[in-house]
């Protein structure tokens, strides 16, 4: 019987809102809303699910008409796009940039008003998307510095924020050596991130994803560095933090490859 | 914009006024006496104005963003307590509605979304306006202005390749749209730059510039700007310097024209700092390449910069800006009268402060600077030493009342103190020494101020209106000036946009001008009104952009070649600009520029009017460049028209004075030869130790060894006509730059 995708769909969003929603209970007003929000687009990087993530969307358009402007709910719009654009970046056909140049807007909206840590390294990670969506190499040149600006603006505001040593593995990964990038800086990056973790308490509804996924990083640059024991070890941790986690299960069970692995 | 719909739905066919194009939103079924008031769900159906159903459209209620997201029918359920519900129904591609439930409760509500106009982002394109680059910024960034080749990492040369800009000579002078290079101002973290009756070489105007390193972006209006800009009559450029480092920096570079070394460091939590220091000295260009020319002493100079910068949320940016400059060149020349060397120094000073900050809908500028000029010129008896201190202050604020709505308004005031010192020859005909001088020795003070305000409108989605006025009065002058100015942008399909705009621009002629010995101290400030129409298709990336200008000059004052000054010249300048980017064959990207012009003035010598000596009819310029991995390579070819210039149709020989009178023909009734030039450049990028890279850089500038001529002279008795060819016929340059 073929599987009825929409229902299974809007069964999950439906689950995602009302975890979110028990979740936020405590927070009130603005607070309360962005943490529902926040907890959706994790449900959605979670299950790999764009519609969950539009699902976070929606919450987010209502919150944002009675408030209107603000910087943490304009931060999770845009990181609720970056997330939506790096799903859109691995399928065919997929045009990836509308998102980001949204993406890059929101963030750079929200930066002007509240200076998260976050924010600064998804701006980096967003401007490093652009340029990889883009053919202009003058746009890789311009942007690119701009990339590591923000990066190291987002060093500079979270010194010891798992998330910003996170997505500055993340870059790295993608970033030639020459540049300041390779697999060597990401592992030290990505190591940095997960022992940050240890001490990562977040107060509600400030952004506290990232914790498996550091794992699942790491993993991957131990896999592309041949270290396989160190690369099993790593997609365990994930799946020991998030044991529902799709991705750190394909990937140690083999059925992914690596981001980049032909 | 939400719509509210908090009025009587009866009303609502008659509109809603402030709802535009929203017709019908909504009509209540049934009479709703059923329901019970405060318990009953939500129910009801969302539709468009056609009555078909709207799928996927947020409906909630505001007071508690409770919601649903309507199915394939378009209905909707939701259940709230509260007595009083606002409900609010959202879908990409309609007008925003707010509905308030009236109590009792409706059984069913229908909710009418109306189609809003395709959502398009801000008009940023603006008459006059251009951007060689994806960024929304600016004009030009400073990687434009290194890779362009042919540009010598010059930003006047870079801007020199966009539209509206005539190539008159080998210089750097910015000749817009059928204007003299002296109407373009420069501006500097909003202060304006010193740009003294720019330095004449037998090649060309040069003009000052700054590292384009220094700079975070570059914006340039060839025409229409708005009335921010004061005391410019063809153009503006604005240059900003870059922020507050966010990590350290430094980058080393040696060619064969100079060696430059710069350095970004953050040094303290909210405070950076930034140097650079360039020594250039052609002398290794000139032992590689040769020269058409004799230097003593061979061009050189140097500048050294520096700035500091605090910036945090709270209290906004402040940047402290200073540069110093010399420049020295000596250069042989033959004149009629005089067979010598042309001597050149100048030193520059500025120090800018700038502080920017934002309150709220409110941002604000303020900044001050204070700079000083000193050039020392001497060619047989013109010796002339100028000096000129000038002080500004700026204020500007931005209230942004809505997002379609921001008015403008500031003050300036610039008080510039310039004395004179030396001797001019009585004509320029007869440098040699021993010749018939006037002595100078004036100390010429001037004080101008100025208001403006003006507002940008944002009319819909597709209609921005940038209107405004300045006023300045100035003490040498003796006159106040109104100048009102207009943009206008209408985006009539996807991605084209219509542009107008219209407006009076006024600038306060050079000080020199005003000295009692050659000038006239009762000159009035000149005058231009541009019009300009235009289109644009495509967007940053890939866009044709065509403008069509009008330019109207009164009241100009000019220098005649006997170094008097002409007064109430008149003139027009008419054209079109042809703008394309894209990618071109294989991946590369192009940019092709085309302008006529038709400039005319009063001649200043014979009061005559006749094409201006800046009148370059066809200019066209086409850069090309392509990456492959490391390797970026460009090639940049450039074509125009020799600018007229008047002849020498005859002599005779005065025996009383000893020499050659010449005698002239209609002015400006000649060209010079047409120019072009093909320059090619190629680039590696290549890592050296962890951390550092290295830029290697080669390029052959007038690649097919076109032997341009730039300018005439004559042999002593007028018989024999002489050209002042290009500084280089061909040039090879190489050079590196380290990054770390």
């Amino acid at each position: 019987m073929k599987p009825n995708y929409r229902a299974l769909s809007l069964s999950l969003t439906a689950m995602l809102a009302l975890t979110a929603e028990l979740r936020a209970q405590t927070l009130t007003g603005r607070d309360r809303w962005a943490d529902s929000v926040r907890v959706m687009i994790e449900g959605g990087v979670r299950s790999g699910s764009s519609a969950a993530i539009d699902s976070a969307r929606v919450l987010l358009e209502r919150a944002m008409t009675a408030f209107p402007n603000d910087p943490l709910l304009l931060h999770y719009e845009g990181y609720a796009l970056y997330r939506k654009a790096t799903l859109a970046l691995g399928r065919t056909g997929a045009d990836p940039k509308p998102m980001l140049e949204k993406a890059r807007e929101a963030l750079e909206r929200s930066s002007k008003n509240l200076e998260l840590p976050e924010t600064f390294s998804l701006q980096a990670a967003v401007y490093g998307q652009i340029i990889a969506a883009s053919k202009n190499p003058l746009t890789g040149m311009t942007l690119g510095k701009k990339s590591s600006d923000m990066t190291s603006r987002a060093v500079e505001e979270g010194p010891r924020n798992p998330r910003v040593w996170l997505l500055r593995g993340i870059g790295a990964m993608f970033t030639p050596e020459m540049w300041g990038g390779g697999l060597g800086k990401a592992e030290d990056y990505l190591k940095k991130s997960v022992a940050f973790y240890e001490t990562d308490k977040p107060v509600r509804p400030l952004p506290a994803w990232g914790r498996a996924e550091a794992f699942i990083w790491l993993g991957q640059v131990y896999s592309k560095q041949g270290k396989a024991d160190a690369a099993r070890a790593a997609f365990e941790g994930a799946l020991g933090i998030e044991p529902d986690n799709g991705w750190a299960r394909a990937l140690l069970t083999g059925t992914a490859k690596p981001v980049g692995s032909r | 914009m939400p719509c509210d719909g908090n009025v009587h739905p009866m009303q609502k066919g008659h509109g809603s006024r402030w709802c535009g194009t929203l017709l019908i939103m909504l009509a209540l079924v049934g009479p709703g006496a059923g329901a019970q008031a405060g318990s009953a769900a939500l129910r009801g159906i969302v539709v468009t104005a056609e009555g078909k159903a709207v799928e996927s459209a947020n409906v909630f209620v505001l007071e508690t963003l409770d919601g649903v997201v309507t199915n394939a029918d378009g209905r909707f359920k939701l259940g709230s307590a509260d007595s009083v519900v606002t409900l609010v129904a959202r879908r990409l591609g309609f007008t925003p509605l707010t509905f308030k439930v009236p109590n009792p409760r409706p059984d069913s509500i229908v909710l009418t979304l109306v189609r809003a106009s395709p959502v398009l982002s801000p008009i940023t394109i603006l008459a006059g306006r251009y951007t060689a680059n994806e960024e929304r910024t600016a004009t030009l960034t400073p990687l434009e202005v290194v890779t362009t080749p042919g540009t010598t990492a010059n930003v006047n040369r870079a801007l020199q390749t966009l539209p509206g800009i005539q190539q008159v000579d080998e210089g750097t002078g910015l000749f817009v749209r059928g204007g003299d290079s002296h109407e373009t101002k420069v501006f500097l973290n909003e202060v304006a730059m010193l740009n003294p009756l720019d330095i004449q070489s037998p090649n060309g105007t040069f003009m000052g510039s700054v590292d384009p390193f220094l700079l975070d972006g570059i914006v340039f209006s060839s025409g229409g700007f708005g009335a921010r800009f004061g005391n410019a009559l063809s153009a503006a450029v604005n240059l900003r310097t870059q922020g507050r480092p966010a990590k350290r920096a430094l980058s080393a570079s040696l060619g064969l024209a100079g060696v430059s070394v710069s350095i970004a460091e953050p040094a303290f939590r909210r405070v950076g700092l930034r140097g650079a220091t360039n020594l250039f000295d052609l002398r290794p260009l000139i032992a590689v390449n040769g020269s058409s020319q004799k230097y003593d002493p061979v061009p050189r100079g140097s500048d050294l910069s520096a700035s500091v910068i605090a910036s945090s949320k709270e209290a906004g940016e402040l940047t402290l800006f200073g540069i110093r400059k010399t420049d020295r060149l000596g250069v042989a020349f033959d004149d009629p009268s005089y067979s010598g060397t042309f001597g050149l120094s100048s030193n520059s000073d500025l120090i800018a402060a700038t502080w920017r900050a934002e309150f709220g809908s409110l941002a604000t500028t303020l900044a001050t600077s204070a700079g000083t000029f000193d050039k020392d010129e001497l060619y047989g008896t013109f010796e002339l030493s100028t000096r000129l201190l000038q002080k500004q202050a700026f204020g500007q604020a931005d209230w942004v009342v809505s997002d379609r709505l921001t008015l403008r308004s500031g003050i300036e005031a610039e008080k510039v103190r310039a004395e004179f010192e030396g001797s001019v020859p009585n004509t320029a005909t007869d440098v040699a020494p021993g010749s018939r001088i006037r002595k100078l020795g004036s100390d010429i003070t001037g004080i101008r101020t100025g208001v403006f305000a003006e507002s940008d409108a944002r009319i819909g989605q597709r209609l921005r209106v940038v209107a405004g006025a300045r006023s300045d009065a100035s003490d040498l002058t003796d006159e106040r000036t109104v100048d009102p100015r207009v943009s206008i942008a209408l985006r009539t399909l996807k991605s084209a946009t219509l542009t107008g705009a219209w407006g009076v621009y006024h600038e306060i002629p050079d000080a020199l001008l005003f000295d009692p010995v050659l000038g006239d101290t009762t000159l009035r400030a000149m005058r231009a009104e541009h019009s300009i129409v235009g289109m644009q298709a495509g967007d940053n990336a890939r866009m044709v952009r065509v403008e069509l200008y009008h330019k109207r000059y009164s009241n100009l004052t000019r220098q005649t070649q006997d170094y008097t000054t002409a007064t109430n010249g008149t003139g027009s300048a008419r054209g079109v600009d042809f703008f394309a980017k894209g990618n071109a064959w294989f991946d590369t990207r192009a940019r092709l520029t085309y302008s006529y012009v038709h400039s005319r003035r009063t001649d200043a010598n014979s009061g005559l009017m006749a094409d201006a000596p800046f009148d370059v009819p066809h200019t066209v310029t086409l850069v090309l460049q392509k990456s492959i991995s490391n390797w970026q390579a460009g090639a940049a070819y450039r074509y125009s028209s020799g600018r007229p210039f008047t002849p020498v149709t005859g002599a005779s020989f005065d025996d009383m004075e000893r020499r050659w009178i010449p005698a002239y023909g209609a002015p400006y009734s000649e060209r010079l030869p047409t120019l072009t030039r093909l320059d090619l450049s190629l680039s590696n990028l290549r890592q050296i130790a962890p951390g550092w890279t290295a830029i290697l850089y080669a390029s052959v500038n007038n690649a097919l060894g076109r032997h341009n001529v730039y300018n005439y002279t004559y042999s002593p008795d007028y018989t024999e006509r002489r050209q002042v060819a290009s500084l280089f016929d061909r040039s090879l340059y190489v050079g590196a730059t380290i990054l770390h």
